[in-house]
Formats: structure tokens, C-alpha cells, sequence
């Protein structure tokens, strides 16, 4: 290996021996280590200490008193897996009622371990908000697959995986036109499939002690998959994002016996005590509901009487500030749980990655406390994957999983400027901060119908594109004629215009990033789907304002 | 801002009063009470104490507890609704003939604005059930309107009778035979599904005998659909039969009676008129619609005089709503069915109060206001059966969920934080893009073709 023209921006794994110099370092939420120093060595942390002199071979990073925090860990999500491609067919069974495991939606024998590649750029941008180790587990019906850890780093996805095994992943959702196709259908057939695990195990137990007389334990896979769970080596977690579906989880639960992590929690506050008596644990979802921005649809209301009337109406006055009290319980509740002292982590899945800390900010303006935030970020998750002896604090003898912020994270100004993941450096750039809610000018040109095309493999879509000259986007759907989706985020650049969409598939959100550049009557661009990597579109006009 | 204290002590109560059922301590004084059982009662006070009815009488004295004055009222159980589908997230598990293992209890959704739409109209308890897209649907749930839960277990009425759905005709036979060319797809076919059924059970009762006496070394497959079937042979787990012809009705009363089970109640059995004497004879029960057929070509044959006819035959008869609109009328059918059948006002109020009782196998603690019974009461102005009736208040376990004179206009306890506010009927348009008339086949989806990826 030759040092001499190593551009360390390019090629930063050319050490493996780092020293952070001068940095603020938070051990863990409870333990302020104030300034000092770090030393990585091999993938650990070697040493944490007010002064370290650099070993000869490390590179030293002048971190300018910024502040060094364990970097953040995933509860679950789909990280590193790419979206299926296309609609799947469904294959014609005779009896939707007996329908093979896999068309029924049930492989927990399937392996994210297996699906995970370092090429998706969803572990790019995990990291790039501070994350260095996700759950990951795959996508599907009521029994996807066994979750795995990773670390976000590059590489083949073989050096990704850290734990194969982690978890058995469930949703209450059913496959549609086979059994068991209902939510009704999947508690049945779950209670079902895991007494039978809990049959096979036991079988296979006595089958090894004593054969004479006794048929051997039938394979298979599915309910093989299972056997850890039944006697306690690995927990369910299951997606219970509303609190119907979190009341769901615990009753099952509470049958059977096993260890719960409730995951993707949107809104835990009405099953709050029933959590804490429950002993499971629980994941709340960076993404919090839609906030209306005001007066974006000002230019309908075109007479300034009529306005006034409608901003009069008492009715819709008080069911908007319902939806208002409601919007703030939704932020609250994660200070909830800290007041209830339940521990509990974050989960990604269908996030955008680059919005959790706006969402958590959000919390914490709703009296989460940062030492608690921090803890869901860092040390609760790694206790909820049985992985805080090896993660999830500054300490020595640790992984070199380290976040570095330009000023303390929960600063609003604060941007991450670098990472380690497993010890190998990453160097952020950080941007100079745009000026906020800058929607910029909308061109003439643009104002009207588009049509557009998304060119997804196996499952291409259209719709119609709306430009106000409000500089209103709204999108309508070819499969779902009249339900126009208003844009968030709209930035217009002359020609250029970025807005998100989130859209809801399967009981999923997805939020969607467009990225358009017009030319003339027709336009060309990208659009991505937090997790599952980005797509083309383009399209040509199909009006404008008469 | 009434309004929303009131609502958000709603909230309050079910997060704190966590676990057990809130019950409460309420005394009405001098109405009219109509006991259903004890006759009819005038100028008499009921006082309802942790919940139970404690002491019926006049001039009860109980200290400092909430009163209603129900003088000129009239004082009635909580009406029972022996069919509703109101409250549950998912009606038919319609992939297979037979799914017995499935329970509309796993999907109990406490939010449900038709509770308080029926407490509305002085329901105090519904029979969710599973739909009638299979032969064998699943297992139903009895359920108390205790509006204002967030916990769908406080909704359950507990201990009260298993019960589960079973599907007469078409519905089963378009589902399974029509959709998928498999069994059913005659009528012959539906009692196969039975057939097959308990004859299953039985093998896997027998099995599991076998292992615990020794017999066999290997548990036998767990198996929650026999299990549940082996329940109804066993007469822990009652029938709901979704029927319409006589044939059907009588073929499988003869299916039953093949395999010793004596306990069953024909939902709808609209030609039940046509075999009163034999469903009294077999000791099934009857839960009808008051005037409501001709909707499908099975059930063009039928009379207004269905209630009364089966009432005078002996077989004890409720009137059901299956919609969640007529569930706030049920006071309403009921003099339906006296106006036809001449019925007496005991008779018709019989109807939607202890009858469905017995049907749900809850009549030892519902269904009429006796000492000892639970205080789920309705009281009315105007008689109940008078078209000039109005509910005035609903109790549920001695604690009032409905309140004519503080029923304001958002009632709902969960709200969508990202919900646009729409005019009414824009929501329900996009709820419903199809007609659901027949709520026994919700969640079918194969008359709908447009059917959403």
C-alpha cells in the first residue's frame, strides 16, 4: 500500500486507527464525558480520555470542540432491502382457503440477512442522519421474514450483517383473496402457527431423547422459523402503529407468551398503561402526522366575504381544533412515555430518514426531555435488540459507532459532520443552511396539467400533475380518478421543481420525492421512495389555465 | 367548550379507569317501569348500585348519588340487538367454507360512532357477528356500548356465551361455488361443509384423547378451526345461522340433530313462518327483521306477520337490525310487529329485550329489570312502542353513555390528525363506493371488481 497520494477524502479507510481530537464527548444520555479525546482503533474504541497522544499510524481528526455522541440505532425498519420488483403475480390457487405459506404471506423463514445489499441507498442516507446500526427486516404480508442487524457501512452485504437471527417480524395485514386475508384472519392463523411451533419444538425435543414408537417431527420451514420465539431467543415484533392495533399485539401477547416489541407506534397514548403492565417493549415512528400549512389554499376562496363566513363556521372551527389538540398528543406522547418511565426506542420503517430530528425536535418542544430523546436514539434500542453490550454508549472496548455534530445535536443548527461506523469514517459536507420557506417563483410556463409516467419495473404508473399558479402542486393518480394529493416542500427553481407527496399503499406511507426539470411542454426527472431507491418520470403538458 | 371537557373527561376516564368495565351508582325516579318480566310498575324508583340493579320500590332514598327524574318517563331494559355488525374492523374471512377458528372479537373497534348512534336509540348491547360468506363464518362477540373506551376489551361484555355464525344459501354458494368452483355451490353443498365439519372435530377430539391417555406418543397438529367446531359439540359455543327457506331451515335442524347439538338460533329466517311449529319443536330461536325482505331472490317469500306468527308458535323470537341505521329504531320494528301481528305490548317490547337475552345466552343478568340484573336501562319519552317515542337517556353498568340533553354534535373519541374536515356525505361516499347494503357480506369483494390494488 503506498501513502503518498492518498486524497483522504476519497479513500478514508486507509488507517483503521483514528484519534478524534478535542471533542465534546457524550458517553451515553446520563454521562457527560465534557472535552476530550478518542481513540479508534480497529473498529473499537480503544480509549476515551482528556488527552491522548495519536499512535503513529492514526490519522488525528481536529474536531474543533464538536461533539462526539454513539451513533444512533434503527428499532426496525426496511433498510438495505430493495423494494420487490414490480407487482408480484398472484398465483390461481384452487383453494384460497389452503393456500401455500409463501402466497398466504407467511415466510418467516425468509432472511433479510439474505436481501440486504450495500448498494441500496438507503444506508446512505441512515447514515447520513446519524444511524450505524438498522434492524432491517423484509416487506410482505402478515409474516415477512426474520429481521437482521446491520451496520451501515459499505461493503458486501456479507460484512453488513452483524446478527442473521434477530427477530421474527409480523403485521396484521392479510393477503388479499387467500386465507387468511383479514385481520381476523391473521390473529386466527397466528394463534394457530404458534401453538404448532410450540407442538414441533417439543416434538423434536422428545423425538431426540427417545425415537421408539414415534413418528419424526415433520420439516417445516415456517414453523422451524418460529421455534425461537416460542422459547424465548428471539422476540415478535410487530407493526401496531394505531392503538387498535397496539391493543391487538398485547391480547395476543398475553395468550400466548412470548417477548413483544411493538413497532412503527404512531400513537400509543390510550394503551399507555396497559403497555407499562405488559412488560413489552415498544418503538415509536419518526414520522409524525401531516401538519396543514396555512393559507395554502388561499386563492379558492376568491371573494374576501365568503372567506370571512367560512372562517367563521364554528363547526368546522371546533373540528379543526380537535384535529389540533389530537396533532399535539401525537407529538406529546413520547414524553409520555419517558413520565411513565417506559423505555422505548425509535423505529424508521416508511421514514424519511432526513426528518428525524425535525420530528424529534418536535417532541422534545412537547416536553420529551434531550437525556430520553438521546436514550431512544441510542442505549434503549440497543437494550431492546440485546445489543448494548457491544453498542449504544461511548465507552471503551465499545464498536467505533460514533456520530459527530458540529454543535450539540439537538441544536437546530446543528449538522452532522462525521461518522464511524464500525470504525470506518465518514465525512459529511455540510451544508450551508438555505433560507427557510423559500418556495421560490412559479414560472408562467408551468402552470397548468401535466401528465406524467413513472417508470417502475413490472408496475409503471401515471396521473395528472397540477401546478397552481399559487404555486399549489396537486397530484391525481390514473387508478384514482378525483383523489388529488396535495404536494408538501414545493420548492420551484425556474425550471427546476422538488415537492414531496406521501401517499398511503398496502396501509403503508410512503413519501415520495420528486424531482422535475421542465423544458418547453415536457419535463424529465427522478422520483424517490424513502427506503426503496428512486425511479424516472417524465411527462408533457396537457393544459393550461384557459 | 362544554364540548370538549366533556370529551376529554371521556378520554381521561378510559385511560385511568384502566382494566375492568366502569361501573356506576345511579337512582331513577318515578317512571313508569316496564319490567318485561315483573309486569309494569308505576311511580317506582330503581336504584342501581356498583352497577346492578340494587332495589326497585317506591320512594328510595340513597343518599348523595346521581338521580334522574324520570317522572312521566318510561323506564325500560336496555334494548338488546341479537345482529349488528357495528363496531368490528373486519366482518367475513371469506377465503375458505369453513373458518370457525376466526372471531370478530379480535376486531372490536371501540370508536365505532354507530355505538353511540345506538345508545342513541337505547341499545345497551349488540351481538357482533361475523358475516355469512361462509358455510361456517366465525366466532361472534357480545358486546356492552360502553362509549368512550379506548380499550376494546372493556367493550366485551364478559362471560357472556360463545357464539358463532353459520351461513344458509346463496351467499355461501356465490362466495365459494360461484367465485371459486370449490364446495359450496349447492345448497347440498353447504350441508356438507357442516357434515364434514363435525365429523373433523370429532376425529380431533378423538385424537387428542388418544395422546393423553397414552394412546399416541406425538401431540396431535394443534388445530384452532376443529377446536372451535368441537366446542359447538360439546354445547359451550352456540349457533347463529344466517337463513332464509324453510328447507334449508329444516335440513339443518335435521344436520344438528345428527350430531346432538340442540342449541341454535336461525338469524333472519325469513320463511320461518312456514316451519314455527317445528323450530318450537326442536327448541331453536328465531331473530328476525320486522317488515324487511324481497332484497335478493331467496328471500322474496316472506310477511310482516313473521315475528308474531313465530311468538304465537312458542319459539322465542327477537327483532334484529343487522344496519347500523335501523339499530337506532329497534323500539321502532318492534311495534312493527305488534301493528301486524297484533301482538301485546309485553309481547312486542319482548322482542328486542329478554328474548335476544336468552338467544345470546345472557338472559340470567339482561333483558328485563329485575333486583339483580345489570343496570343497563333505556328510558323514553312516550311509550317505546309509540311512533311519539324518544330516548332520553341510555345506562350501561349504571353509567349513563347517552344523554338527550348533552349530546353535542362531535362525539367521536378517535380523531385523525391528518383527517380533511368534509361534509358528511363526501365521507361516506368514499367509504362506501359500493353499495353494502347487505352488511352480512362486508368485506366480500368479489361483486366488487373495482376493487382497489
Amino acid at each position: 500500500m503506498s501513502h503518498a497520494q492518498i486524497d483522504y477524502n476519497i479513500v478514508p479507510d486507509v488507517t483503521s486507527t483514528y484519534l478524534i481530537n478535542d471533542v465534546h464527548i457524550i458517553k451515553s444520555p446520563t454521562d457527560s464525558f465534557g472535552l476530550g479525546d478518542i481513540l479508534i482503533e480497529n473498529g473499537l474504541i480503544k480509549k476515551v480520555a482528556r488527552q491522548i497522544d495519536p499512535p503513529i499510524d492514526a490519522q488525528v481528526i481536529e474536531a474543533d470542540s464538536a461533539y462526539a455522541y454513539a451513533a444512533f440505532i434503527d428499532g426496525l425498519s426496511h433498510t438495505g432491502i430493495a423494494k420487490s420488483e414490480g407487482k408480484e403475480d398472484r398465483p390461481k390457487v384452487k383453494f384460497p382457503g389452503a393456500a401455500p405459506n409463501d402466497v398466504a404471506g407467511i415466510t418467516p423463514e425468509k432472511l433479510a440477512a439474505e436481501m440486504v445489499s450495500g448498494k441500496e441507498s438507503s444506508i446512505k442516507s441512515m447514515r447520513e442522519s446519524g444511524f450505524a446500526i438498522s434492524h432491517t427486516a423484509p416487506s410482505g404480508k402478515m409474516l415477512p421474514g426474520t429481521g437482521a442487524l446491520i451496520a451501515l457501512s459499505r461493503g458486501d452485504a456479507e460484512d453488513l450483517v452483524m446478527k442473521e437471527k434477530a427477530s421474527i417480524y409480523m403485521q396484521f395485514s392479510g393477503s388479499r383473496g387467500v386465507y387468511p386475508s383479514t385481520i381476523i384472519g391473521v390473529m386466527a392463523k397466528w394463534r394457530n402457527l404458534y401453538k404448532n411451533a410450540q407442538g414441533l419444538s417439543d416434538h423434536r425435543r422428545m423425538y431426540k431423547t427417545n425415537t421408539q414408537g414415534m413418528q419424526r417431527p415433520k420439516k417445516d420451514k415456517s414453523l422451524q422459523a418460529l421455534i425461537p420465539l416460542t422459547n424465548k431467543e428471539m422476540s415478535l415484533f410487530a407493526k401496531a402503529s394505531k392503538p387498535k392495533e397496539i391493543f391487538r399485539a398485547l391480547q395476543l401477547k398475553k395468550e400466548l407468551g412470548y417477548n413483544l416489541v411493538l413497532t412503527n407506534v404512531k400513537y400509543v397514548t390510550p394503551a399507555l398503561q396497559k403497555v407499562k403492565q405488559s412488560g413489552a417493549h415498544i418503538l415509536l415512528s419518526t414520522s409524525l402526522p401531516k401538519e396543514e400549512k396555512k393559507d395554502k389554499k388561499s386563492d379558492k376562496a376568491k371573494s374576501d366575504d365568503k372567506k370571512e363566513e367560512k372562517e367563521k363556521n364554528p363547526e368546522k372551527e371546533a373540528l379543526e381544533k380537535r384535529k389540533k389538540e389530537t396533532l399535539k398528543s401525537y407529538k406529546s406522547q413520547a414524553m409520555m412515555l419517558e413520565k411513565e418511565r417506559i423505555p422505548f426506542g425509535f423505529s424508521l420503517m416508511g421514514a424519511k430518514p432526513a426528518n428525524v430530528k425535525k420530528n424529534i425536535l418536535k417532541m422534545i418542544e412537547q416536553g420529551l426531555s434531550q437525556e430520553a430523546a438521546l436514550a431512544a436514539l441510542t442505549t434503549n434500542p440497543a437494550k431492546i435488540l440485546g445489543i448494548d453490550n457491544v453498542t449504544g454508549t461511548l465507552s471503551e472496548g465499545k464498536l467505533a459507532n460514533i456520530m459527530i455534530s458540529t454543535q450539540p445535536y439537538f441544536d437546530k443548527e446543528s449538522a452532522i459532520k462525521y461518522m464511524f461506523v464500525e470504525g470506518s469514517k465518514y465525512e459529511m459536507e455540510v451544508k450551508e443552511k438555505a433560507a427557510e420557506g423559500e418556495a421560490g417563483e412559479v414560472a408562467k410556463s408551468l402552470v397548468g396539467a401535466w401528465s406524467y409516467d413513472i417508470e417502475i419495473p413490472g408496475d409503471g404508473q401515471s396521473g395528472t400533475i397540477f401546478i397552481s399558479d399559487a404555486g399549489v402542486i396537486e397530484v391525481e393518480g390514473d387508478d384514482e380518478p378525483g383523489d388529488k394529493d396535495e404536494a408538501e416542500n414545493v420548492k420551484f427553481n425556474e425550471d427546476n421543481v422538488l415537492f414531496t407527496l406521501t401517499v398511503v399503499n398496502n396501509g403503508m406511507e410512503l413519501i415520495v420525492d420528486f424531482d422535475l426539470n421542465f423544458a418547453g411542454d415536457s419535463f424529465e426527472g427522478n422520483i424517490s421512495v424513502a427506503e426503496f431507491g428512486s425511479f424516472p418520470i417524465s411527462g408533457s403538458k396537457k393544459s393550461s389555465p384557459e | 367548550m362544554k364540548k370538549i371537557i366533556f370529551i376529554a373527561s371521556l378520554v381521561l376516564c378510559s385511560l385511568y379507569t384502566f382494566g375492568q368495565a366502569e361501573t356506576g351508582d345511579i337512582l331513577i325516579k318515578n317512571g313508569t317501569v316496564i319490567t318485561i318480566t315483573e309486569g309494569i310498575k308505576e311511580n317506582t324508583d330503581v336504584l342501581i348500585r356498583n352497577g346492578k340493579i340494587s332495589q326497585i320500590g317506591e320512594g328510595l332514598d340513597a343518599g348523595n348519588i346521581k338521580t334522574i327524574d324520570a317522572k312521566g318517563l318510561y323506564v325500560m331494559p336496555g334494548i338488546i340487538d341479537a345482529h349488528s355488525h357495528i363496531a368490528i374492523d373486519a366482518v367475513n374471512e371469506a377465503t375458505n367454507p369453513n373458518t370457525a377458528e376466526v372471531w370478530v372479537g379480535d376486531a372490536l373497534n371501540p370508536y365505532d360512532i354507530n355505538i353511540y348512534r345506538a345508545l342513541a336509540g337505547g341499545v345497551t348491547i349488540s351481538h357482533a357477528m361475523h358475516g355469512s360468506a361462509n358455510a361456517i363464518g366465525g366466532q361472534c362477540e357480545t358486546i356492552k356500548h360502553r362509549w368512550g373506551v379506548m380499550d376494546p376489551d372493556e367493550l366485551r361484555m364478559e362471560g357472556a356465551m360463545r357464539t358463532i355464525k353459520f351461513a344458509l344459501g346463496e351467499n355461501p354458494m356465490r362466495v365459494h361455488g360461484e367465485r371459486n368452483s370449490i364446495v359450496p355451490a349447492t345448497r347440498m353443498g353447504v350441508e356438507q361443509v357442516f357434515r364434514h365439519a363435525f365429523e373433523d372435530a370429532k376425529a380431533y377430539t378423538q385424537q387428542w384423547k388418544d395422546y393423553k391417555s397414552g394412546k399416541t406418543k406425538v401431540p396431535p397438529e394443534y388445530n384452532l378451526r376443529h377446536e372451535t367446531i368441537a366446542g359447538i359439540l360439546s354445547g359451550e359455543i352456540m349457533i347463529h345461522c344466517h337463513s332464509y327457506r324453510a328447507d334449508e331451515i329444516l335440513m339443518l335442524m335435521n344436520v344438528l340433530s345428527d350430531y346432538g347439538v340442540d342449541k341454535i338460533t336461525f338469524q333472519h329466517v325469513n320463511e320461518g313462518f312456514k316451519v314455527a311449529p317445528e323450530l318450537a319443536e326442536f327448541g331453536a330461536y328465531a331473530s328476525v327483521f320486522s317488515d324487511w325482505w324481497a332484497y335478493k331472490f331467496e328471500v322474496y317469500y316472506s310477511t310482516a306477520y313473521n315475528a308474531a306468527i313465530l311468538t304465537k308458535n312458542g319459539v322465542v323470537t327477537s327483532i334484529n337490525s343487522d344496519s347500523r341505521e335501523l339499530i337506532r329504531h329497534l323500539y321502532h320494528e318492534a311495534a312493527k310487529a305488534q301493528k301486524y301481528g297484533d301482538l301485546s305490548d309485553n309481547e312486542a317490547l319482548r322482542l328486542i329485550t329478554i328474548n335476544p337475552a336468552i338467544q345470546l345466552g345472557i338472559d340470567k343478568r339482561v333483558g328485563s329489570i329485575e333486583v339483580g340484573k345489570e343496570g343497563d336501562i333505556a328510558i323514553f319519552k312516550e311509550h317505546p312502542l309509540s311512533v311519539y317515542a324518544i330516548n332520553q337517556y341510555t345506562i350501561v353498568d349504571g353509567v349513563v353513555r347517552f344523554d338527550t340533553n348533552s349530546d353535542p354534535n362531535d362525539m367521536r373519541i378517535d380523531i385523525d390528525p391528518e383527517e380533511s374536515i368534509p361534509a358528511f356525505y363526501e365521507e361516506e361516499l368514499h367509504k362506501c363506493g359500493h353499495n353494502h347494503a347487505d352488511g352480512c357480506l362486508q368485506d366480500v369483494h368479489f361483486y366488487n371488481l373495482s376493487y382497489r390494488k
